[in-house]
């Protein structure tokens, strides 16, 4: 199969240690990876499909309950929503850069750029944590639970509902694209990807966008209603 | 098409050198079934036509446990008052009924078996794109459907296959286990879709381009799309009803401000386009039977291929009609019900299309054809009686009633069981290299179309007289059709049980056949019954001149001789 | 993109599709910090109804900018385009047909929800006076 593949596509050594393996039912490496990263954007698709029905319900409750939204997200901490926001965009940004570098085959760059992302992952989880315990404290919580001082219950527990749905779906996703990136980081150590084969670099700074994407929605809905 | 034709490989026995104590007993040509047989080579296997027969497996038990409730249900309903089980029992098996046929059963039946099985050798591909991903999926099905199981063996739901909240967050009945199971078996619905669309798209052979594709293809791509974009939103809306029991969070719940109706928008905004996952499958078979049946080109390829993408993208629009009553908004009714006419415009087209097929053809009656004519009939009385409903006011005084029971019946599984079973006799040479006793599975197809439509025709008529759905006891009045209908129900079980018996006995006894018994021009005949586990021996390629519906042209199959 | 035939000219070149340099990458994030801190500002606007839908054009302008340079959609072939405009399309049917539901429904069957006046949002300290209830 290997003699096969490095035949019929006239690479060169694809297949030796070190270098990612061809799949047997596929004819060329060029068209494997074509094949994933097609793989990965219809897979994304229906991420934002999952989000959607989040989003459809929220703007359905805003609608009915649109100043009892309002008064409970001043409750949110729009300092710290913010920050998030940044850290995304920026981790973004250099999960993008890794994906320009590992074109050069630059490895420290690409491992630095992608170790520098996670941290800021990192940093938007932990963020994230402190506003739901503060939530917690205050009141501001789901359901049945929900006793938050001067919004009413009818919308201000809906809107509580909401938001943790909405950003503990999303943290799940951040955290599954932390575990991406760390696989790719891995990958890109022993060397199974590089300038001849990015996807799994690629694979994930998709993810990685598609969960900053979705989160450059979420700020202005939940923080600033 | 080129392939070379697979060789013939003895199995020698052995024996000491120089001398043979035997014959050496006939050549045994290894195909994907025998090449392997060790348990963990199908436990494990990658091969997509070993997933296939899998999921064969996995329909029937899944058919066989939904068909066992429904049999269950309409035995009850031969008395209109108390009778065989209590009415907690019957509303956790009309539930259990609903959520085996449709989510276990009618939606991955078709692209599981026939999909998997066929798709890379009408493509000349050696297997689909992602083979470990073709596996979890069946795994994922196995994961979720045992979920399911426990939570019906604990007592199971009682709200309905569709749960509607508030029942379904307050009930106490073991809703949550059901809830999960029809999560993970949309996860492997999802993933299986994935794979299509990216098989179809980066896997064709060298000289295939759309124009050419078999329309099976067509049908099978547009089906993962909907598959694809529509369960997600599904899988959302079941784990926030999961939540809302768990953990009390209001999402649906009235008293905490929260809409029953977003509820049914969303659960609907899936689960009509999930009646088109069911139904283009069917469609994708239809085309093939029919071409090869009639020897004729399919009259109107392209009409066929672009309907099939016309339904799945209207699909979308139309999930509103089931809420006629539910409190939506009048306006929105209204353009439902108009949207929900659109679609009958590409199902016509294509039921033209294959008549248009079949005219002037040279038509060969057989099982699979007996079976495609089942299609024909139901489909269009099912689809016809949809054009009815889909109107608002016809709508008012049946919703709820048998009417709709018998029209989804009529459509859904009407068109979706005649194709399965046509697909599986019109395949089942292909899969398994034996063919079956003509006489007793065209019986046994008579019996289980005329036990079909009495079955449901007679709910057609209870139904219009005002027969509520899903309820235990039933006006005195009622009986008679009633008793009609179940009779027929047994009826058609019988029929169904003894097709699979012929089946069953043809796969261990029936003659064998080495090469496309029909004479069919498609591609996936142009591997050997069966296939090897490569698919092919080397890559096909495609010539300009090729086609899979190379009917009525003076060009001899190609044997592998 | 249907047949990839054995030559592959760039040697085994793993990507098919056009990527920006490092300085595209730099502006569109500049972009993004000065779209995210419109947003930030826009929100204590006098006219509060008109807040969230500057706020969700903004975020479209910015998850536009990430899709089309980030996610090197610009530039690149069709296939990835067309799955997430259908994604797109989607999204809008089902939010469209639910909006218009919730306004011509039959009132009594959706209560709204107790109008309050909503205090107009105080940027909290350093940026502003702070929010009265913090």
């Amino acid at each position: 199969m290997a003699a096969e593949a490095v035949a019929a596509t006239g690479h060169g050594a694809e297949t030796g240690p070190g270098h990612p393996k061809l799949a047997h039912h596929y004819e060329s490496l060029e068209r494997q990876a074509h094949a994933n990263r097609f793989g990965v954007w219809v897979f994304l698709g229906s991420e934002s499909l999952l989000f959607a029905v989040l989003f459809a319900s929220y703007a359905q409750y805003r609608d009915i309950n649109a100043s009892a939204f309002a008064l409970a997200s001043r409750h949110l901490n729009l300092l710290l929503g913010t920050f998030n926001t940044l850290l995304l965009i920026s981790s973004s940004f250099t999960v993008a850069l890794a994906t320009y570098y590992i074109k050069k085959n630059n490895k420290k760059a690409v491992l630095t750029l992608i170790a520098v992302s996670m941290l800021m992952g990192i940093g938007f989880i932990v963020i994230k944590g402190f506003e739901w315990t503060a939530d917690f404290n205050e009141g501001a919580l789901p359901g049945r639970f929900f006793h938050l001082e001067g919004v009413p219950f009818q919308g201000g527990n809906l809107f509580f509902t909401c938001y943790f749905l909405l950003t503990g779906l999303h943290g799940a996703h951040v955290v599954i694209g932390l575990v991406l990136l760390t696989w790719a980081a891995l990958r890109v150590q022993h060397n199974t990807a590089s300038a001849s084969y990015d996807l799994p670099v690629e694979i994930a700074g998709l993810y990685w966008h598609l969960v900053d994407l979705i989160w450059i929605f979420l700020y202005p809905l939940l923080y600033l209603v | 098409m080129n392939p070379s034709t697979p060789s013939a490989e003895a199995v020698a026995t052995s024996s000491a050198p120089g001398v043979q104590a035997h014959p050496p007993p006939p050549a045994r040509r290894l195909n994907y079934l025998n090449h392997d047989t060790s348990v963990k080579s199908w436990f494990l296997t990658l091969d997509h036509k070993r997933i296939g027969v899998i999921w064969l497996g996995l329909m029937v038990m899944a058919f066989s446990t939904g068909g066992f409730f429904a049999l269950i249900l309409r035995t009850k309903l031969l008395h209109p008052g108390p009778y065989l089980i209590s009415a907690q029992e019957y509303n956790r098996m009309f539930t259990l009924h609903g959520v085996v046929m449709v989510f276990f059963f009618l939606i991955p039946v078709i692209p599981g078996i026939f999909g998997n099985f066929l798709l890379p050798l009408m493509l000349g591909a050696k297997d689909v794109a992602f083979p470990k991903l073709n596996l979890m999926s069946v795994y994922l099905y196995v994961t979720g459907l045992s979920f399911a199981l426990w939570g019906m063996i604990h007592g199971g739901a009682d709200t309905g296959w569709t749960f509607y909240t508030p029942y379904s967050t307050t009930t106490p009945s073991e809703v949550t286990p059901i809830l999960f199971g029809v999560f993970l078996s949309g996860l492997g619905s999802i993933v299986t879709g994935l794979n299509f669309i990216v098989t179809i798209h980066t896997m064709r052979a060298p000289g295939l381009n759309w124009m050419k594709l078999p329309l099976f293809t067509w049908s099978i791509y547009a089906t993962s799309i909907i598959q694809v974009l529509a369960t997600p939103v599904i899988g959302m809306v079941l784990l926030m009803v999961a939540f809302e029991r768990t953990f009390g969070w209001g999402i649906f719940d009235p008293a905490r401000g929260g809409d029953p109706i977003l509820f049914q928008h969303l659960f609907w905004f899936y689960s009509h386009p999930a009646v088109y996952i069911m139904v283009l499958p069917s469609m994708a078979v239809v085309s093939e039977v029919v071409a090869c049946y009639s020897r004729n080109r399919p009259y109107g390829y392209k009409v066929i291929a672009y309907s099939s993408l016309g339904i799945a993208f209207v699909g979308f629009l139309t999930w509103g009609h089931h809420m006629f009553v539910s409190g939506q908004s009048t306006f929105d009714a209204g353009v439902f019900g108009f949207l929900s006419m659109l679609v009958g415009i590409f199902s016509a087209a294509k039921i033209f299309s294959w008549v248009g097929t079949m005219y002037k053809g040279s038509v060969e009656f057989s099982t699979p054809l007996f079976y495609i004519f089942g299609f024909f009939f139901l489909f269009v009385f099912g689809g016809m009686t949809g054009v009815a409903i889909a109107t608002l006011s016809l709508d008012i005084p049946w919703h709820g009633t048998y009417f709709i029971v018998a029209h989804f019946h009529f459509i859904m599984v009407g068109a979706t069981l005649m194709a399965f079973l046509a697909g599986l006799h019109y395949w089942f040479p292909l899969m398994f290299g034996r063919t079956y006793s003509e006489r007793w599975s065209l019986a046994a197809a008579i019996m289980a179309l005329v036990g079909f439509v009495g079955t449901f025709f007679s709910q057609f008529l209870v139904g219009n007289e005002g027969m509520p759905r899903r309820y235990y006891e039933y006006a005195e009045r009622f009986q008679s059709l009633n008793v009609a209908s179940t009779m027929f129900a047994y009826l058609l079980a019988i029929g169904l049980m003894l097709a699979l018996l012929v089946l069953l006995i043809a796969l261990f006894t029936g003659e064998k056949v080495e090469h496309n018994p029909w004479g069919s021009a498609g591609f996936e005949w142009l591997a050997a019954c069966p296939p090897i586990a490569e698919n092919f021996e080397g890559q096909p390629v495609v010539a300009e001149e090729s086609d899979p519906y190379a009917y009525k042209v003076d060009v001899e199959v190609p044997h592998g001789s | 993109m249907s047949n990839h035939d054995q030559t592959a000219e760039h040697g085994g070149h793993g990507s098919e599709s056009s990527h920006g340099s490092p300085l595209q990458y730099v502006i569109v994030w500049v972009l993004l910090l000065i779209g995210t801190f419109l947003t930030f500002t826009v929100a204590e606007l006098p006219r509060g109804e008109w807040t969230l839908p500057i706020a969700l054009l903004i975020a479209t302008c910015k998850g536009t900018l990430v899709a089309l340079f980030f996610m090197h959609l610009y530039g690149d072939k069709g296939l990835p385009k067309m799955v997430l405009l259908t994604a797109v399309t989607l999204f809008v049917l089902l939010i469209t047909l639910l909006m218009t539901d919730l306004h011509f429904r039959f009132p009594l069957v959706t209560p709204r929800g107790v109008e309050l006046p909503i205090p107009q949002r105080v940027l909290p300290p350093p940026f502003g006076p702070g929010t009265p209830e913090k």
